[in-house]
């Protein structure tokens, strides 16, 4: 659905040097942390900037080459960029109306009142949820086989983030055959979303990973100095020094679990995965 | 493409009092300082408002999401310029038909026609040379680039006029061959040397486009 090979960006103290595949059916997430190069992947990725060097394909056509019929396939939300506020969505429906041959009406009318949406408000007037939520609507209103999302559940609260994750949830179901690649840097979002997982740190994806496998094999160890003197360290990634010992991230639990009971072992998640492959040491 | 202009439209849709308050004050101070008035602010003004739009588009980074809509980014280039030469021909009409029915017992028709055909080439040949600053520079500085190059023209004609004094005789020669020429001929004749510029910037403006980073 999505494949981007070495796709490489040079700006003045930041480089991008990126390769990642969206599989048809998958929901694969971006996480890093703010800066991390989420947003310059997406805008490379949308060709909204233009590339050094790399491929990028879409429906396996290289980007430049997409038609608009292809483009009508493809929904977006970008982090800090949509419609004028100065519009309304009764003004944004007839938008929508001309350049999406599969938009429905009905359907984001109804949506709209679900989230009670204003329809003769300016967007500007819009609080951040309500912002984010149409943003959403948006790009689910086409029946897009692809979606684009940079930081849809940006600046939410808990709950306002749950609905946007549901409505996702929701369409997935409904378009089986549909592919999301969404950022986050609030990585417990993309836990309980995403098929796969791909770290970006600095400009370069560190880390690709089956969700499942990394909530089930990844685990965070927290051993005290005399402890990790006596670690097996074959297995860890990311060692980081603590006032009470070290914490340990490894890809393999079990390992440890079986040999070391006594340690003390934290399943892992996104968050201190993250953390430890951004602040931590290599063993 | 139907979208961006749809988009425009209701951008327009929105600042309907300040058409109400242009078409209001062309009547009135047409009727008190006489002819070409109306035509001249409603025709420069209307062509203005395309690059108001485009400064809407800018608003919170529109323009990266407009262009993942399904458009080429010619499309959005090509609807500005249709959507400017469709506004601007609407200033043009009404104060056309404002100037009509004020000054009809003072001007002639065919003085009022010319005088109104050349506003509109004043208005497109705004509308041409600022909207490809606006897209190169931005709204601020696209501003400022559009005086620049209108100072830089009158700075070069003076320049030539000093020290190439030929080129001032070269330039009576054409005045005095169009006076020669009727009025309507020598509007037409203006107005399609500005339509034929207001394509040239439009190239020019989709090759900016093309390259723009949003």
């Amino acid at each position: 659905m999505l494949e981007v090979t070495k796709l490489k960006k040079n700006y003045e103290g930041f480089s991008l040097d990126c390769t990642l595949q969206v599989e048809s059916g998958c929901i694969t997430g971006l996480v890093g942390k703010n800066g991390a190069g989420k947003s310059t992947a997406f805008k490379g990725i949308l060709g909204l900037i233009s590339k050094d060097s790399g491929e990028i394909k879409i429906f396996g056509k290289d980007i430049t080459n997409l038609t608009i019929e292809d483009k009508q396939k493809i929904g977006v939300v970008l982090s800090n960029s949509s419609f004028s506020g100065y519009l309304d969505i009764r003004a944004i429906i007839n938008i929508l109306k001309a350049e999406y041959k599969e938009f429905d009406k009905q359907e984001f009318l109804n949506r709209c009142k679900h989230f009670e949406l204003p329809m003769k408000k300016q967007i500007k007037e819009f609080s951040t949820g309500m912002k984010a939520k149409l943003n959403v609507l948006i790009a689910l209103s086409h029946k897009a086989e692809l979606l684009i999302l940079d930081e849809p559940t940006s600046g939410l609260d808990v709950i306002a983030r749950e609905e946007v994750l549901d409505m996702l949830r929701e369409y997935m179901e409904r378009n089986e055959n549909c592919s999301i690649l969404i950022s986050s840097h609030i990585a417990s979002d993309l836990e309980k979303l995403c098929d796969q997982i791909y770290m970006i740190h600095n400009g370069t994806i560190i880390l690709q990973e089956d969700t499942d496998v990394l909530l089930d094999s990844y685990a965070l160890l927290k051993t005290t100095k005399e402890e990790y003197q006596k670690l097996d360290k074959q297995y860890l990634l990311k060692v980081k020094e603590e006032s009470w010992g070290y914490s340990c991230l490894t890809n393999q639990k079990q390992f440890y679990t079986e040999n070391y009971p006594n340690i003390a072992i934290e399943k892992g998640n996104i968050d201190d995965l993250i953390f430890m492959m951004n602040g931590g040491e290599s063993a | 493409m139907k979208g961006l202009f749809i988009k425009d439209l209701e951008i327009a849709r929105m600042q309907k009092k300040f058409f109400v308050i242009l078409l209001v004050m062309a009547i009135f101070l047409s009727s008190i300082s006489g002819a070409d008035f109306a035509i001249g602010y409603l025709t420069a003004l209307c062509a203005m408002f395309v690059i108001t739009t485009v400064s809407y588009d800018e608003f919170d980074n529109g323009y990266g999401y407009l262009m993942t809509l399904p458009i080429q980014r010619k499309d959005y280039v090509k609807e500005k310029y249709l959507f400017g030469l469709v506004l601007t021909l609407f200033g043009w009409f009404l104060g056309t038909a404002i100037e009509f029915i004020h000054n009809q017992k003072q001007t002639s028709g065919t003085e009022i026609l010319c005088a109104s055909i050349i506003m509109l080439s004043v208005g497109l040949g705004m509308a041409a040379v600022m909207l490809p600053c606006v897209f190169k520079f931005g709204q601020e500085k696209g501003r400022y680039m559009f005086f620049g190059i209108g100072g830089g023209i009158f700075g070069i004609a003076y320049f030539l006029r000093k020290a190439v004094p030929e080129a001032g005789n070269i330039f009576s020669d054409i005045i005095n061959k169009l006076s020669n020429m009727k009025m309507t001929t020598i509007s037409f004749f203006i107005l399609l040397v500005v339509l034929f510029i207001y394509m040239i910037s439009c190239r020019i403006s989709i090759r900016i486009m093309e390259k723009k980073e949003f």
